[in-house]
């Protein structure tokens, strides 16, 4: 398996003109990122797989759109933030916005004395909502830009810092263990 | 600045490559409650980025459901639609092309036997 193999201007030529070869082969490269950014979005494996599939069809259908300026991993990033979006949305579980200002949380141990780990963070992120979770992960995990992510979102550079923000604040309580409030 | 105040601006900075203003920053060095604070806010970002490089296993054929799908039989009629919508715009981009060519070829035609005519009159 050539997971660990980019993407290179000879591969994607050929899945232009159309060699399913190399389209799969292209899969191969990136399935399992793609599939993971997936899960980090929706949170689910069943749906990450649905997400997952429906990108590589959207990168099927819309390679020859694909500007090669830009590189390919990132494009693809944005294709599969989409497609989860697109599903959220259709879920009806992107809308969970944050209208009201969460309860101040209650002080609790420092982090560093709970010897918090990586599983408390993926609990941590797991229990986010969409809405949270998604800018958290694409800040951070990928380093897209507030406005790139606002772009992909379909909201503003400043929706994007403000949920980024109680983002961090709800990882943070969930981790420490201290009172959880609805965002 | 109070406790409250910072604890408020410490998620909008940490992980960023920003510092701190500086009456945080002052605060954040007298105060251990908020300097743990925030020392616990980079703690847990560090671990997300970190987790960042992971990669999670992939669900069973997962690579064959992917290529099957793309060779389902609705996906090959939308891909053949899509090749007809293509080949009947680019049809219809020829035949606009052929007749305005053929427009411009009348006109010319036109133009030269009034040219013609208007010289014939001029000479007689």
């Amino acid at each position: 398996m050539a997971e660990s193999k980019r993407v290179d201007g000879e591969l994607l030529a050929a899945c232009r003109s159309g060699d399913a070869d190399a389209f799969e082969e292209l899969v191969r490269r990136t399935q399992r990122r793609v599939f993971t950014l997936a899960y980090r979005l929706v949170g689910d494996r069943t749906e990450a797989e649905d997400v997952a599939q429906e990108a590589y069809l959207r990168v099927y259908r819309s390679l020859g759109g694909f500007r090669e300026d830009a590189r390919f991993e990132t494009w693809l990033y944005r294709v599969v933030t989409n497609a989860a979006m697109s599903h959220l949305r259709r879920r009806g579980r992107f809308g969970v916005l944050l209208d009201a200002e969460p309860a101040r949380p209650q002080p609790g141990p420092p982090l560093a004395d709970r010897a918090a780990d990586r599983d408390e963070v993926k609990r941590g992120l797991a229990e986010l909502s969409p809405a949270l979770r998604t800018v958290l992960v694409l800040r951070e995990m990928y380093g897209l830009t507030c406005r790139e992510i606002g772009e992909e979102m379909g909201i503003t550079e400043g929706a994007v810092k403000v949920r980024l923000h109680r983002a961090r604040r709800r990882l943070r309580d969930v981790i420490q263990g201290g009172t959880r409030h609805e965002v | 600045m109070k406790c409250d105040e910072v604890r408020l601006i410490l998620p909008e900075y940490a992980g960023e490559d920003e510092p701190f203003p500086q009456e945080v920053e002052v605060h954040l060095a007298t105060c251990t409650g908020c300097a743990a604070e925030e020392r616990a806010y980079r703690e847990a970002l560090t671990l997300v980025s970190a987790i960042g490089g992971e990669t999670e296993p992939l669900p069973p054929r997962f690579l064959e459901d992917v290529l099957s799908r793309l060779t389902r039989p609705d996906h090959a009629r939308a891909a053949a639609r899509r090749f007809a919508h293509d080949r009947s715009a680019r049809y219809i981009r020829a035949r606009y092309a052929a007749v305005s060519l053929g427009g411009v070829m009348v006109g010319a035609a036109a133009l030269a036997i009034i040219r013609r005519r208007t010289a014939r009159r001029a000479a007689a």
